[in-house]
């Protein structure tokens, strides 16, 4: 009888406990989430979307949430600073285009970045406008003339970055590496240059 | 592009190459995006999402994704549960504690070991139940 009587404590204890950490999940949630998506309804989570045929473009979304009839987007980062980087709009943009071919509904020029700090677990929420498809477009064209070595590259102005970069030995020549040749301009490709048709149009929007 | 457009290109060129600090921190970063996914489960059962859905938190935490106690206590949430009102409302409610449930089991040892001894039989009990009543046309749906 004492046995049973035990066990049931026992669980219901366990019950409660469940229960408490099922709450704090909640609240945890409510408590980083912005404002503006405060009734706003999750939609999608971690889910793939392909962009347009015209832009090859595969991204993996953390958060869709749907709020009057239009789309946010939320991505979520780890780091130890709160700060958002080009990086962040830019892979928030793409993943736009993709969202918006995929589903056929808007999504919102506007993307919330929840940067989590690796240790205290602490989120900050950031908002970002987002490129517009056209930029996203011109961009995607500036890095494939960047492949092919008709354009030439820029170098991040970020110093900390050169400094644990995995490829500073090739780009700087350092360590008695050669300095790995950046631009291989073929015949149309330089005439392309000059006449500005790759540099100006991506340039105006993206630097 | 964004970082480095010059990293961008060498990576292209020369193949990716990923420090073993990039490493650590895209560990931690899986993790992360795990409890978040998880988290979003938790207050919107009928999210969708591109991920396998770890319906089963607990008994996978505690038996694996592919455990024969996982595919038992599965089989008895779609072909017992799912088929009644009480059932189906179960389910949501576990869907929405479980994930909080099976992160703590992942913290005490000695908790997941007892809840494993208390749940193993109970699987084998459903398995049991469902290869003796529950006709094959149920499979599945």
């Amino acid at each position: 009888m004492n046995a049973s009587l035990g066990l049931a404590i026992l669980a219901c204890l366990i019950f409660a406990g469940w229960v408490v950490r099922a709450y704090r999940a909640i609240v945890r949630e409510e408590k980083w989430l912005p404002k503006v998506l405060s009734g706003a309804k999750l939609v999608y989570s971690e889910q793939l979307f392909s962009g347009p045929a015209e832009m090859p473009i595969v991204a993996r979304v953390d958060r869709v949430y749907q709020r009057d009839g239009l789309l946010h987007l939320v991505e979520l980062k780890t780091r130890r600073s709160t700060t958002v980087y080009e990086t962040d709009v830019i892979e928030l943009s793409a993943q736009r285009v993709a969202v918006q071919a995929s589903t056929g509904i808007d999504v919102g020029l506007g993307a919330f970045v929840v940067i989590e700090h690796p240790v205290t677990g602490r989120r900050h929420v950031r908002a970002v406008a987002l490129l517009t498809e056209d930029q996203v477009a011109l961009l995607m064209e500036r890095r494939r003339a960047i492949i092919a070595g008709l354009l030439r590259p820029l170098e991040t102005d970020i110093p900390g970055r050169c400094a644990n970069c995995e490829y500073r030995s090739e780009c700087k020549g350092e360590f008695g590496a050669k300095v790995f040749p950046l631009v291989k301009i073929p015949a149309n490709g330089a005439a392309k240059l000059r006449s500005g048709t790759v540099r100006g149009r991506t340039d105006d929007h993206l630097h | 592009m964004g970082y480095c457009e010059k990293k961008m290109l060498l990576s292209q060129r020369l193949g990716k190459r990923v420090s073993s600090d990039r490493t650590e921190a895209r560990r931690e970063g899986v993790a992360i995006h795990r409890t978040f996914h998880r988290d979003a489960i938790a207050v919107a059962p009928n999210v969708r999402s591109s991920e396998v859905k770890p319906w089963c938190f607990i008994a996978s935490e505690l038996f694996g994704q592919t455990a024969w106690e996982t595919s038992a206590l599965r089989m008895w949430r779609d072909r017992v549960l799912r088929q009644h009102a009480i059932g189906r409302a179960f389910i949501g409610a576990y869907y929405r504690h479980s994930p909080g449930i099976a992160r703590w089991l992942r913290r005490h040892r000695r908790a997941r070991a007892l809840a494993r001894v208390l749940l193993r039989p109970l699987a084998a009990v459903l398995k049991w139940c469902l290869d003796r009543h529950v006709s094959p046309r149920g499979v599945g749906r």
